[in-house]
């Protein structure tokens, strides 16, 4: 009965506009004072938000894809890959697809990573009459890798909630980010080949290969800097961030790309979508608390160990409920509502938290490009203009490859715990 | 991505030459709070490269960057928001909003700047009473620098003592006919 | 009837945990039900540094922390991590034991600031991780990059010409396994629930600090008690601090016999201890310089025993 009053509330409260994180803060400030809870416990949970040294790592990673944006890396990026790949069959997607994998490894967010990319290619690929509800869906979907391939700022927000370690997550969305990636590319090399027409590009010179590689290197380098700094324990996420913040500067510099507008406007950006995300992780922490000392996960976990004694059962079930709530909230918001009453779960069940985590990324990049609400739909519309519907027709076919890979996943845990755990 | 469209561009012009006093002063010290901010995160950036070249390179890991990366978060975290909030940066489920005729939208709009006034007052009462406490007690963090806990506490009374500030004055504007659009927030 | 929340950032197996489920069975049993403990483990409603504002402040009743974090407002609490202080288990038990002077010192301290120590958790001694080098003397510890957990040991380490760097426990493994550090300071009984034991060669028994835990209450919580409540709290923590303070024993015994299957354990000698201490005086003088008369107090009680 609680439960379904505190799930209408919240639905009531986010459906009439209020902001997620103090929808979120709000309910569970009420909560705490229906039960003659101390109200002290509300500027506490906001200070202990706010005061996690892993989430400095946010507005890092931010700040360099930020300012690798505004000094255009994208369109170097892209042409790079496009004069090795340009001329095969769908030629232009893969190199779309390529170059938003090589740029997930640098940026932890699906919708900068749409958005860089979908900047140059669209315009691209539209001239070459590849058909614009196909163009405008495989950005979209190429752009929610950003998240499972690492650095990954959901994933960094569940390590922070689970305490479980931020690099296994990141290491484990390695190889199904690959596949993912994968099947987008095959799916257009298919699509290109049995599907509507579209003129490939001219094959690229030699020439033409190696300037445009060359002016692409840094940041491929970077990108392997990144990762590699992480995997080999040089530096923590939240260092190579910062680190990643001071090359990135150096690449743009070098290329004479960035100016001081464009920089000021980078951090100003960093600084609007950082705080966004941090006040609903506080509004969050807040209704988490009241939660529990309400004993809702507790007993959620209670009625899961004895209704659903099986760990599939249950990811099924998850999967379902995410998808659902997918359709609505933004990806942050989900992760924090859900893990807090998901998580005491896990450890009876004998789930995998870092498997589950990557199930949960998956769910999260569905939700990234299920219509009504998502956001890389909503990103890529304001970059390519024209109707959100252009944007759906063309996403579906990827939303089922991203349910293929959630399988892989789901029946073959290693291809995501290999690299972490048997490495 | 910068989105700042022209039409946002000129509400905050708007709000700069606002006949009304309070509006044009609001206006400074919001954008003054956003600069800020926005600088503190840059400032992370500088330390923490900083402590990963003094223990790779001077063999010295620093004992000040993190309690002094975590005092800049906390800050620039609370003096932003009120940023956001005259921004209309904030992440909200509108698509029952956006559908709303005039008069609806306005009182959606009172309703939930309502909400957020009540969290935030609620919010910088009670944490003026815990900064209060800290520096009745003296403490400090445990860790290796030891500063002393008012210094990051009052960020929460501050930060969210000028929310419910802007808060008043959005809804004076919503009331006087000026519904301003969403800004568009990537995460 | 009362209520009373305690927050733990523990997970209940752990044998934290276990120690404070024995406490509330045994207070929910003499009183026949009226005093009802309800525990919130894991963390799941503050981490260790939110704990003590937590319970002065009176948002929880009660919370379970680890003594060093209250280091920052009574400086004079971190003499259990002053080098070598007590370097026998005897001298811990006298130390902590309920009525000890050490310990009423440290105990009036912490009423002050609105919080009341119930009982003392034994938790166990520090020993040192190495990787590649055994580290067995003072100078062994030279140049080499330290995880610490704490203002005092991260001076211990600098004392030794070692760089220290605070860490969670949790983030160890990964440090300790990828190079990060190379040397690490953990509680002994910690080594094989964090399987240190997969990523770090040598274990030196230094004992060189000793962990203690306490469960507190609001001070104005425990004086709205009715005699009678007081009564049963307290004959209850006095018991299962004695069972944890007896279980500690050997618990560190048999975590010590199985890193000895994993790793090279290396004890110190009389002597050695000796030149440790020796080498750690300067951590003394500015342990006794920053927690000011109280300090001194404290450091006399710990020499008297
Ligand atoms: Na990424
Ligand atoms: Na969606």
């Amino acid at each position: 009965m609680t439960v379904a009053l505190i799930i209408f509330a919240l639905l009531m409260l986010l459906l009439s506009g209020v902001p997620v994180g103090f929808v979120l803060g709000g309910l569970g400030l009420a909560m705490l004072l229906l039960a003659d809870i101390s109200p002290l416990m509300v500027p506490m949970a906001l200070y202990s938000s706010f005061d996690s040294f892993i989430l400095l790592s946010v507005p890092l990673f931010l700040l360099m894809s930020n300012i690798l944006l505004q000094g255009g890396v994208g369109k170097d990026l892209f042409n790079a890959v496009q004069s090795w790949v340009g001329h095969w069959p769908g030629g232009l997607g893969i190199a779309t697809i390529t170059s938003c994998t090589i740029f997930s490894a640098i940026s932890g967010s699906s919708v900068a990573t749409a958005a860089t990319i979908g900047s140059v290619a669209i315009k691209e690929m539209t001239d070459r009459g590849y058909y614009r509800p196909f163009v405008l869906g495989l950005i979209a979907a190429g752009g929610t890798l950003g998240i499972l391939i690492p650095p990954s700022i959901p994933m960094i927000v569940y390590g922070v909630i689970t305490e479980e370690s931020i690099v296994d997550l990141f290491l484990a969305g390695i190889v199904p980010g690959l596949i993912m990636a994968g099947s987008f590319i095959a799916f257009s090399f298919f699509y290109a080949i049995f599907g509507k027409a579209c003129t490939p590009v001219a094959r690229a010179n030699w020439q033409e290969r190696r300037t445009a590689t060359l002016r692409a290197l840094p940041t491929l380098l970077l990108a392997a800097l990144i990762i590699g700094g992480i995997y080999a324990g040089i530096f923590t996420p939240t260092e190579s961030a910062a680190i990643g913040v001071a090359v990135s500067l150096v690449i743009v510099m070098a290329l004479r790309t960035l100016t001081w507008s464009g920089l000021k406007a980078a951090c100003m950006d960093t600084m609007k979508t950082s705080i966004t995300i941090f006040l609903i992780i506080a509004g969050a922490k807040v209704f988490g608390k009241a939660i529990t000392l309400y004993q809702i996960p507790q007993e959620i976990s209670m009625f899961v160990s004895m209704h659903i004694g099986e760990a599939g059962l249950f990811i099924m079930a998850v999967c379902l409920v995410l998808l659902i709530m997918g359709f609505f909230l933004e990806s942050i918001s989900m992760l924090l509502i859900m893990m807090p009453v998901l998580y005491p779960s896990l450890a009876p069940l004998g789930i995998d938290p870092i498997w589950f985590g990557i199930i949960f990324v998956i769910m999260i990049e569905c939700a990234l490009i299920t219509p009504p609400v998502g956001l890389n739909l909503f990103v890529i519309q304001a970059v390519a203009g024209g109707q959100v519907m252009d944007v759906v027709r063309g996403v579906w076919p990827f939303i089922l490859l991203m349910f293929g890979c959630l399988l892989l996943v789901f029946f073959f845990p290693k291809v995501a715990l290999y690299l972490p755990f048997y490495m | 991505m910068s989105d700042v469209n022209a039409s946002q561009h000129d509400k905050q012009a708007w709000r700069a030459s606002h006949p009304s006093r309070w509006i044009r002063f609001n206006h400074a010290v919001v954008t003054l709070c956003g600069r800020l901010a926005a600088a503190l995160f840059a400032t992370i950036a500088v330390m923490i490269t900083y402590e990963v070249i003094a223990r790779y390179i001077f063999l010295a890991p620093t004992i000040w960057v993190e309690d002094l990366s975590l005092l800049c978060q906390i800050w620039a975290s609370c003096m932003g928001a009120s940023w956001l909030l005259q921004h209309q940066a904030l992440i909200r489920i509108d698509i029952l909003t956006t559908r709303f005729g005039p008069h609806m939208r306005v009182f959606a709009e009172l309703w939930s700047l309502l909400v957020v006034a009540l969290f935030s007052a609620w919010v910088a009462w009670y944490g003026t009473e815990l900064v209060i406490e800290s520096i009745a007690m003296g403490s400090a963090s445990a860790s290796m620098l030891g500063l002393p806990m008012w210094i990051t506490k009052s960020a929460i009374p501050v930060g969210f003592g000028l929310l419910f500030v802007q808060c008043l004055t959005e809804a004076v504007l919503v009331l006087g006919g000026h519904l301003q659009a969403a800004e568009e927030v990537n995460i | 009837e009362t209520t009373l929340k305690v927050t733990l950032q523990l997970p209940l197996k752990h044998h934290l945990g276990q120690n404070l489920v024995d406490f509330k069975n045994e207070v929910e049993s003499t009183s026949n039900g009226d005093i009802k403990i309800q525990i919130f483990p894991a963390a799941q409603l503050y981490k260790d540094k939110e704990v003590h504002h937590a319970v002065t402040s009176g948002a929880i009743e009660m919370g379970v922390l680890s003594v060093t974090q209250l280091a920052g407002t009574i400086p004079a609490v971190d003499v259990f991590y002053v080098p070598f202080m007590f370097p026998t288990y005897d001298k811990v038990i006298k130390a902590t034991e309920p009525g000890s002077e050490l310990r009423s010192l440290l105990d009036n301290e912490i009423i002050k600031t609105g919080a009341r120590p119930l009982w003392w958790q034994a938790y166990g001694g520090v020993a040192l991780l190495s990787k590649n080098k055994p580290i067995q003397l003072p100078e062994d510890m030279d140049g080499m990059k330290v995880r610490v957990f704490g203002k005092t040991l991260g001076e211990f380490a600098k004392s030794v010409n070692a760089a220290p760097t605070v860490m969670a426990g949790s983030e160890q493994f990964l440090a300790y396994q990828r190079g990060t550090v190379d040397a690490g300071m953990t509680g002994v009984t910690a080594v094989g629930p964090r399987k240190l034991y997969q990523v770090m060669d040598h274990l030196t028994l230094t004992n060189h600090a000793n962990i203690e835990f306490m469960t507190i209450i609001n001070e104005k919580v425990w004086q709205g008690l009715s005699d009678r409540e007081r009564e049963i709290l307290q004959n209850a923590a006095l018991k299962v601090e004695k069972q944890l303070r007896d279980k500690i024993q050997t618990l560190e015994a048999d975590a010590v016999a199985n890193a000895k299957q994993e790793m090279n354990v290396i004890e110190l000698s009389a002597d050695d201890v000796a030149k440790w201490q020796q080498a750690t005086r300067p951590v003394l003088d500015s342990f006794i310089e920053n927690a000011g008369p109280l300090g001194q107090q404290v450091i006399d009680a710990a020499r008297a025993l």
